[in-house]
C-alpha cells in the first residue's frame, strides 16, 4: 500500500470523516438489510435490567431476528441498550439446555432423562425430605429475574402446600435495603413517583450507583435532561469510584468507601443549619424518630443529634475530594432546586447499613419536602427485571406474603391462607431462612433440598467458595432450573431446562410500581418448558408421594394450591390463570393493588400498569403514576382530609413519615495493616449478572471479554503496576488473579473488580465478604479489606462461560 | 503486549469505505474491498474496537465520546459489528432505539446524511 499501518489508518480515517456525509449505502448491502427486516413485531419487554424497556421482538419467517424500541413506552421512549438490542440471539441459542438432566451424586456425568422421570424424582426427593426431616429442610431460591407467575407458584407450593416459608430470591442481595428504607421511612414499600420526573427535575443525587452501565435507558433519560438544560439541571454523583456515570455530573463527590453515612448526614446538618428545610411540610407529614423499638424524638434533638456531623467533621470522616465546601454546595443544590430526584442503586444498598443509609437518602428529602411534586422523588433503582414485581411484590422473600405481607402477622396470614383454601395454620408464623442463613443451613447439612430457579447462587453469593462446599454435599439434593449450564447447574443433581422470555408469558414489574406483560411467540427449543407448567406438575406429583408416605394433609394441600391450574395451556392460559388469582385475589385492596390490570388490559396498554390499579378503568389509563397525592392516587383518594398528600403505607398507621437519626457506622471489614485496600465489585454494561446469557452473544462478549481490577494510578505506581500486569487480589476468603486496568476511577487506596466473569481465577465473589445489614438481610457486597500485589506482566487471557464454545 | 496493539490498528471505517463508495456501488466492489482493517491475531480480537481507535483513530474516537452515544455508551459495536461481523450501519441499526425517525425520516437516505455521523448532532 507504500503506508506504513498507522499512516493508512490515519487516512482512511480522515477520508471517513470527511466523506461520511452524503454517501449512499451500496446497493447489495441494502438488498442485504431489507432480506433480514422483519415480517412481524410483537411487543414485550427487555428480559435484563430494571429500567423496563419496552421493546418489539422482531420475527421473519417465525424466527426472532430483530429488537427495537417502543417509542410510546413511558419507560424508555425508544431506547434501549446493548443487551436488550441483542438479547433476541438467546432465543435460538444452540447451547440451549434441552432435555431434563440427572445424576444421583455429584461426581457422576448427567445423564438425559425424560420429563416424566425428571418431575418425580424432584417430586420424591422434596417429600421424602419433608417426610424425614420437616418441612423447613426444603427450600426454595428464585430470582428477581423469573416472571411474577413463576414466583408466586413456587412459592405458593412451598408455603401452602409443604408448609415452610424457605422462599428467598437473588433480590435479598440486591435490594433488600431499598425495601427496609422504604418501610421505615415512608411505611410502604417502593418508589412514590415515576421515571417520569427525570424530565422534571432540577437536580440529581447519584449516590453509590453507576446507572450509566447498570441502567444505560435511564442515564440516557438523566443524560438527555441535563443536556437540555446544561445550566440550570445539576447533577450531584457522590461514589468512591469515578464512573461512566460521573461524566454528567456538575460536582463528583469521591469519598472513602463505608463513609456514605457521614456524608449523607452532613447534608442534612447543612439543610438545617441553613434553614433550607420545608417547616410546614414536616410539621404535617413527618416524625423524628430513633432506635428500635423506634422512639419519638423531637426536631431539637435531631439537630442536636446532627451536630456530629458538621460538614467539617465529615469531611474529616469522608476524606477523597470531599471539602466542608462541597458538602455545603450538595446540600444547597438539593435543597434549593426547583425539584431534586435521588437516584441509589447497589452502592448503598449492599452495606452492612444498607437500610440506614436509604434512611438517611429519605431524610433529605423529607427535611426539604423534594417529594411528590413533579420532578422530586427519592428514587430507588432496582437491579433486576422483576425483582419488584416478582419478588417483593409476589411474596418471593421469606418474611412476606404476596401483596406486601408479612409473614408473621396473624391476620395476613390467615387471609393469605383463607384465599389460598389451604386451612389456617398451614403456613407457618415465623419466616423461613434470609439468603446467607438459607446456604449456611444447606452448608450444615439442615436443608437437604433446595430449587434454585433462574439464578446462579454458587457464583453470585458473596463469599461463594464457602457456600459451594455445601451444595457440592452429597446429602443436599439440588434442582436447578435455567436455559443454560452456569456454575451452578455444575452442583446440580437435577437440571431442568426453562423456556426463556417471548418463549412463555408473564408478568414483569420493574422498579416504577410497573408492571408489563410478555406474551409467548416462540416455542422454546427441545424439551424446555415454562416454569410455571414445571411447578404445577412437580406438585401433582409431589401430591401422590406425600399419599404414599402417609402425609395426606400435604397431599391435599398441594392439590387444592393447583386446582385452579389444572388442565391450562402452559404457554398462555395457565400464567393468566395464576395472575389472575394473584392479582384478583390477593392484591385486591392492599397497597399494590393491581386487579384492574388484567391480561387485557396490559395487552391494549402500550407500557403496562403502575399499580395501585383498582379498576380497569385506573389500569387502563395506566395506573398511578404518583402515590400518596390527592387527585393522583385512587388509593390517597379514599382517605378522608383536605391535605394534597395522604401517606397510607400500611407499615406506618399513623401515616407519617418518618425522619431518621441514624449513626454513622463504617463497612463490617476496613483495611488495616495486613489487608491495606478496600475492594468493591459492580457491573460493566455489556453484561449482565453472572453473564451465562449476555456471555454467548459475541458482541457483548468482545467488548468485554473478561474481568479486571481496576487501580488508582497512584497506588499502581507505588506497587509498580503497569496496565495489563496481572494483579493479585487477596482477602481473608481467597485469592484471585485478574489483569489490572490503571486509569483514574477508584479513589486511592481502593480497587475495583467486575464480578461477571465465570471463570475460578477471575470470580470475584470467591473473596468478597458475606457480612450482612442486620434489618435487611442484604450482604455488604460493596466494601471488604482486601492486599494486592503484581505477579506477573501481562498474559494472554480468554473469556469463560460455562458450557461455551468460544 | 503494547507494541502488538499498535499494530492491530482497527479501521472500522476502512472497511465502511471499501464498501462504501461515493457513486454508484457495484456489489463486487462491496464484496472485494480495496481497503480492509489488518489482520488481528486471536488474542488481539479480544479487545474492545474503543481501545484501539482511540490511539489511532483518535478524531473519530472523539467526536464519538463526546457525543451522546458516547455519553450514554452505545459503543462501536452496536452500530459496526464485531471484527467479523463488521458491516456499516443501515438504517434498520438505528431504527433499534429511533424507530419514530426511522418513520419520518425520508427512506431513500441513510440516517447519516443529516444526522453527522459519530458525533450524531441533527442536520447538520
Ligand atoms: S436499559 Fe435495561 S431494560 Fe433497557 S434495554 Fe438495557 S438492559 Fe434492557
Amino acid at each position: 500500500m507504500g503506508l506504513t499501518r498507522r499512516q493508512f489508518i490515519k487516512r482512511t480515517a480522515a477520508l471517513t470523516a470527511a466523506s461520511l456525509v452524503g454517501i449512499e449505502l451500496p446497493r447489495g448491502m441494502r438488498e442485504v438489510a431489507q432480506a433480514a427486516d422483519v415480517d412481524r413485531w410483537e411487543p414485550g419487554v427487555c428480559r435484563f435490567c430494571g429500567v423496563g424497556c419496552r421493546v418489539y421482538l422482531g420475527l421473519k419467517n417465525g424466527k426472532p431476528v430483530a429488537i427495537k424500541g417502543i417509542t410510546e413506552s413511558a419507560t424508555n421512549k425508544g431506547y434501549v441498550c446493548m443487551k436488550g438490542m441483542l438479547f433476541y440471539r438467546i432465543i435460538h441459542h444452540p447451547e440451549r439446555l434441552k432435555k431434563p438432566l440427572y445424576r444421583e451424586r455429584k461426581d457422576q456425568p448427567f445423564r438425559e432423562i425424560s420429563w416424566e422421570e425428571a418431575l418425580d424424582i424432584a417430586a420424591r426427593k422434596f417429600a421424602e425430605t419433608v417426610a424425614r426431616y420437616g418441612p423447613d429442610a426444603t427450600a426454595y431460591y428464585g430470582s428477581g429475574q423469573a416472571l411474577t407467575e413463576e414466583t408466586y407458584l413456587f412459592q405458593k407450593i412451598m408455603r401452602g402446600g409443604l408448609g415452610t416459608n424457605n422462599v428467598e430470591g437473588n433480590p435479598r442481595l440486591c435490594m433488600a435495603s431499598a425495601v427496609g428504607g422504604y418501610l421505615t421511612s415512608f411505611g410502604a414499600d417502593e418508589p412514590i413517583g415515576s421515571y417520569a420526573n427525570i424530565e422534571k427535575a432540577y437536580c440529581f443525587f447519584i449516590i453509590g450507583s453507576n446507572m450509566a452501565e447498570c441502567h444505560p435507558v435511564l442515564f440516557r433519560r438523566v443524560m438527555n435532561r441535563k443536556l437540555s438544560r446544561p445550566d440550570e439541571v445539576k447533577v450531584i454523583n457522590a461514589d468512591p469510584r469515578v464512573s461512566p456515570t460521573s461524566r454528567i455530573a456538575d460536582l463528583h463527590l469521591q469519598f472513602k468507601p463505608g463513609t456514605d453515612l457521614a456524608l449523607l448526614n452532613a447534608m442534612a446538618y447543612v439543610i438545617v443549619e441553613e434553614g433550607l428545610y420545608d417547616e410546614e411540610f414536616i410539621r404535617k407529614y413527618c416524625k423524628f424518630k430513633i432506635g428500635k423499638p423506634p422512639k419519638d424524638v423531637s426536631f431539637e434533638e435531631y439537630k442536636e443529634f446532627l451536630k456530629q456531623y458538621t460538614p467539617e467533621k465529615a469531611a474529616e470522616i469522608c476524606g477523597g475530594n470531599i471539602t466542608p465546601e462541597k458538602i455545603r454546595t450538595a446540600a444547597r443544590w438539593f435543597a434549593r432546586s426547583k425539584a431534586t430526584m435521588s437516584l441509589w442503586t447497589m452502592g448503598i444498598n449492599q452495606r452492612i447499613r444498607g437500610v440506614w443509609a436509604n434512611n438517611l437518602i429519605h431524610n433529605l428529602h423529607l427535611l426539604t419536602g423534594q417529594l411528590c411534586k413533579p420532578g422530586a422523588d427519592s428514587f430507588s433503582l432496582t437491579g433486576q427485571p422483576n425483582a419488584c414485581g416478582g419478588v417483593r411484590e409476589g411474596g418471593g422473600l421469606c418474611h412476606i406474603l404476596p401483596a406486601h405481607r408479612p409473614v408473621k402477622i396473624d391476620k395476613l396470614r390467615h387471609q393469605v391462607e383463607d384465599l389460598w383454601g389451604v386451612p389456617r395454620g398451614t403456613i407457618p408464623p415465623k419466616p423461613g431462612y434470609h439468603t446467607i442463613a438459607m446456604f449456611r443451613a444447606v452448608n450444615q447439612g439442615k436443608i437437604k433440598a433446595i430449587w434454585i430457579n433462574c439464578t446462579s447462587p454458587a457464583q453470585s453469593l458473596p463469599n461463594c467458595d464457602y457456600y459451594r462446599k455445601g451444595l457440592r454435599r452429597d446429602d443436599v439434593f439440588v434442582v436447578v432450573t435455567d436455559i443454560f449450564p452456569t456454575k451452578t447447574t455444575e452442583l446440580a443433581n437435577l437440571v431442568l431446562p426453562t423456556a426463556f422470555h417471548f418463549e412463555k408469558t408473564g408478568v414483569y414489574g420493574c422498579t416504577e410500581r410497573r408492571s408489563q406483560l410478555t406474551v409467548k411467540v416462540v416455542d422454546p427449543p427441545g424439551e424446555a418448558k415454562p416454569e410455571v407448567w414445571i411447578v404445577r406438575e412437580w406438585a401433582l406429583r409431589m401430591a401422590e408421594h406425600f399419599e404414599r408416605l402417609g402425609d395426606r394433609r400435604r397431599a391435599r394441600n398441594l392439590r387444592i394450591c393447583v386446582k385452579p391450574f389444572l388442565g391450562k395451556e402452559e404457554g398462555y392460559e395457565l400464567p393468566k390463570a395464576i395472575w389472575e388469582e394473584y392479582t384478583q385475589k390477593l392484591t385486591k385492596g392492599r397497597d399494590n393493588d393491581l386487579s384492574g390490570a388484567t391480561y387485557e388490559v396490559l395487552r391494549k396498554r402500550p407500557d403496562g400498569v403502575q399499580w395501585p390499579a383498582p379498576t380497569e378503568e385506573i389500569a387502563l389509563r395506566g395506573g398511578t403514576p404518583t402515590k400518596f397525592v390527592r387527585g393522583i392516587d385512587p388509593l390517597a383518594d379514599k382517605h378522608p382530609g383536605t391535605d394534597p398528600y395522604v401517606f397510607y403505607g400500611p407499615a406506618h398507621r399513623d401515616h407519617k413519615l418518618y425522619i431518621w437519626l441514624r449513626p454513622y457506622q463504617g463497612a463490617a471489614e476496613e483495611p488495616d495493616a495486613e489487608y491495606p485496600f478496600y475492594l468493591s465489585t459492580g457491573r460493566v454494561i455489556d453484561h449482565w449478572h453472572t453473564s451465562s446469557m449476555t456471555g454467548r452473544i459475541p458482541e457483548l462478549l468482545r467488548a468485554n471479554p473478561y474481568a479486571y481490577v481496576e487501580i488508582n494510578p497512584r497506588d499502581a505506581r507505588k506497587l509498580g503496576i503497569k496496565p495489563n500486569d496481572m494483579v493479585e487480589i487477596e482477602t481473608r476468603r481467597g485469592k484471585i488473579v485478574l489483569p489490572a486496568k490503571v486509569y483514574e476511577g477508584p479513589i486511592e487506596g481502593m480497587v475495583f473488580v467486575y464480578w461477571y466473569d465465570m471463570e475460578e481465577s477471575r470470580m470475584a465473589n470467591r473473596v468478597t465478604k458475606d457480612a450482612f445489614d442486620p434489618g435487611s438481610k442484604e450482604p455488604e457486597f460493596k466494601i471488604c479489606a482486601c492486599r494486592i500485589r503484581k505477579v506477573s506482566g501481562p498474559r494472554p487471557l480468554k473469556p469463560y462461560v460455562v458450557g461455551h464454545r468460544i | 503486549m503494547r507494541v502488538k496493539l499498535g499494530t492491530l490498528i482497527v479501521g472500522l471505517t476502512a472497511l465502511l469505505f471499501a464498501c462504501a463508495p461515493q457513486k454508484a456501488p457495484s456489489p463486487e466492489v462491496a464484496k472485494k474491498p480495496a481497503v480492509t482493517h489488518p489482520e488481528l491475531s486471536e488474542q488481539e480480537k479480544w479487545i474492545a474496537c474503543s481501545e484501539c481507535h482511540r490511539t489511532e483513530t483518535p478524531e473519530i474516537y472523539e467526536e464519538w465520546h463526546k457525543s451522546r452515544h458516547g455519553l450514554a455508551m452505545v459503543k462501536c459495536f452496536q452500530c459496526h459489528g464485531t471484527f467479523e461481523t463488521f458491516h456499516e450501519p443501515t438504517r434498520e441499526t438505528c431504527r433499534t432505539c429511533h424507530a419514530k425517525a426511522y418513520d419520518n425520516c425520508p427512506k431513500d437516505r441513510a440516517c447519516w446524511e443529516c444526522h453527522t455521523p459519530h458525533l450524531f448532532k441533527k442536520h447538520e
